[in-house]
């Protein structure tokens, strides 16, 4: 019998704080956003006191004072290292594996026909083996479906204390579980739903297959198959080849300089050539684009989005033509008078290096040498941390880069930083 | 110098990062009679790491395990996914804070036992909130700055 698996870590980013912060273990903990603007992340206790996914920092300023919450900016270094960890065990625990998210992955298994024991003990067991091996408490859900075993995720969420749910489409829990739980299931949907007098999963069930293509076209049908306990999605793939990559970031300040937005774009686009050489892909569109300070815009006619795209004259990964070519494109975006906030840049129209369409007066020699210094740079960047060598024109001062003032130490990726005990 | 001196006598050719065989290019004269037999290079995590995922890197602080070779500054290879036994060194939870201690078992009692004759045992008794953390494989002491 084939069985998925939803494994799910809890308040991901604020446990990956607590892992190396065992005092605050119990305490109310939350993750800002870049820039230390909003909330991203809330260990239970945070949740239980009040504070919502989102709400911006200054809001809460208050209450997190009164009530002692530990206050975390992003530590992007330890959460994709601890994320590693965790998929690299699930790919111990499963044949197959789909990692969705940072912190959530579907496993599919294979069990005896009405082997429930079996499929709860697997669950508790892997549960157990994150919680021991990297110290991160997460919830499983298993069903014969995706849709269930999402679905059984969120009631081992919410509803028991066993962080581990086997769900069967005959459950009669179900009738207690509203269809807002239902992966999919959006807010549009749901008035849509409880106009049909549809307002819990169970209800859903016994929605009509040709009612549900009709109301929600063949997107629906398979949720409600799903949901009867009918497979109609598989495990997807690994993600080997996408179509663009965005690097975007805002400034810890208003930006009013040329110069600083020339440092701002030149380490976006080194980053964004990292990005492309990791996935072995070239690209030959990029769009760059700034934004100017919504909350107090200077400018007369208000606008706050400028952007512009140019076709490059060759498909590249290469840090240095990348650099170049989007240093072009913000001067000839930027406004004097203007205070920018954010800039970023966007590569699409990607695809394999293999396939490099050559150019007419490209000179070989030329591209393999600057091959082969990008390597380099990649090499040392990797082993001795990021950013050890650089473009000249990144800048060395960065006044723009982002604000992150409660960071907590990067324990798993810097020698310098290592947990003291 | 890694705490073992077998290690360091006999592996003098170690390095910490993966390194490929270098292979004898095309040259004019004979081929090596080395090439047939070729072998990857020691890689030092191969050796102090048999479970990445749960391997923690921890820096000492104090002078309580001294006794084990473990001092202030050192870093200490964590492996969480071992089951401790008595006579372990082990990074422990207690009462909410890290600590490298033995423990030991001793008849029906179990102890942190420090390695320096100026620190107390530590006895754990019923309503202490004690966890282990992982267990200390190895311990990385650099007697040369680099």
């Amino acid at each position: 019998m084939k069985w998925f698996a939803l494994v799910d870590c809890n308040s991901f980013y604020a446990s990956c704080e607590q892992v190396f912060a065992p005092a605050i273990h119990n305490s109310p903990v939350i993750v800002l956003s870049n820039n230390d603007g909003c909330v991203i992340a809330r260990s239970r206790q945070a949740k239980e006191i009040g504070i919502k996914m989102g709400v911006p920092y200054w809001e809460i300023k208050s209450l997190i004072e009164q009530k002692g919450v530990k206050v975390f900016s992003s530590n992007y270094p330890l959460y994709g290292s601890m994320s590693n960890r965790v998929m690299n065990i699930l790919h111990q625990c499963a044949p197959e594996v789909e990692v969705y998210s940072i912190d959530e992955a579907f496993l599919r298994l294979d069990f005896k026909e009405n082997a429930w024991q079996e499929v709860y003990d697997y669950g508790q067991n892997v549960r157990q083996k994150i919680l021991q091996w990297v110290h991160l408490p997460t919830c499983v859900g298993m069903g014969k479906t995706k849709t269930l075993s999402k679905l059984a995720n969120h009631i081992a969420k919410n509803n028991t204390s066993e962080g581990v749910c086997v769900l069967e489409a005959d459950d009669p829990i179900l009738t207690h579980i509203p269809v807002t739980a239902i992966w999919g299931i959006a807010a549009g949907y749901e008035r849509r739903l409880a106009k049909a007098g549809i307002r819990t999963a169970a209800e859903l069930q016994q929605a009509s297959e040709t009612w549900m293509y009709r109301e929600f076209g063949v997107v629906g049908l398979r949720l409600l198959k799903e949901l009867q306990g009918t497979p109609c999605y598989a495990l997807d793939p690994p993600v080997s080849s996408r179509q663009n990559i965005l690097v975007s970031r805002s400034f810890r300040r208003d930006v009013y300089q040329q110069d600083e937005l020339l440092e701002a774009i030149s380490v976006y686009a080194t980053r964004l050539a990292e990005k492309l050489r990791q996935y072995q892909q070239v690209a030959d569109y990029i769009t760059v684009f700034l934004m100017a300070n919504p909350f107090k815009n200077v400018r007369k006619d208000r606008k706050q989005y400028f952007s512009q795209g140019a076709t490059l004259p060759f498909a590249t990964s290469n840090t240095n033509e990348l650099i170049t070519f989007s240093a072009q494109l913000i001067k000839s975006l930027y406004e004097a008078g203007t205070n920018y906030k954010k800039a970023g840049i966007l590569a699409s129209g990607l695809r394999p290096e293999t396939v490099l369409q050559t150019h007419l007066f490209l000179d070989h020699e030329h591209v393999l040498r600057n091959k082969k210094i990008m390597q380099a740079m990649d090499q040392i960047n990797r082993k001795e941390g990021r950013n050890t060598v650089f473009f000249a024109s990144c800048g060395t001062q960065r006044n723009w880069s982002r604000k992150e003032q409660w960071r907590s130490p990067r324990y798993t990726t810097r020698w310098e930083e290592l947990l003291r005990i | 110098m890694i705490r073992n001196t077998t290690l360091v006598r006999v592996l003098p050719l170690c390095k910490l990062t993966k390194s490929f065989p270098l292979f004898a290019g095309v040259s004019a004269g004979f081929p090596s009679p080395a090439d047939d037999y070729l072998e990857e290079e020691l890689d030092l995590n191969d050796y102090l790491i048999k479970n990445p995922e749960a391997t923690f890197f921890v820096r000492v602080t104090g002078d309580s395990m001294i006794r084990a070779g473990i001092y202030q500054d050192d870093i200490l290879i964590v492996d969480c996914s071992l089951q401790a036994r008595s006579g372990d060194v082990i990074v422990a939870l207690i009462d909410g804070e890290f600590t490298v201690k033995r423990w030991v078992r001793h008849q029906d009692k179990y102890f942190l036992q420090p390695e320096n004759p100026a620190y107390k045992a530590i006895e754990l008794k019923e309503g202490c909130e004690f966890q282990v953390w992982g267990v200390v494989t190895n311990v990385i002491h650099k007697p040369y700055a680099l």
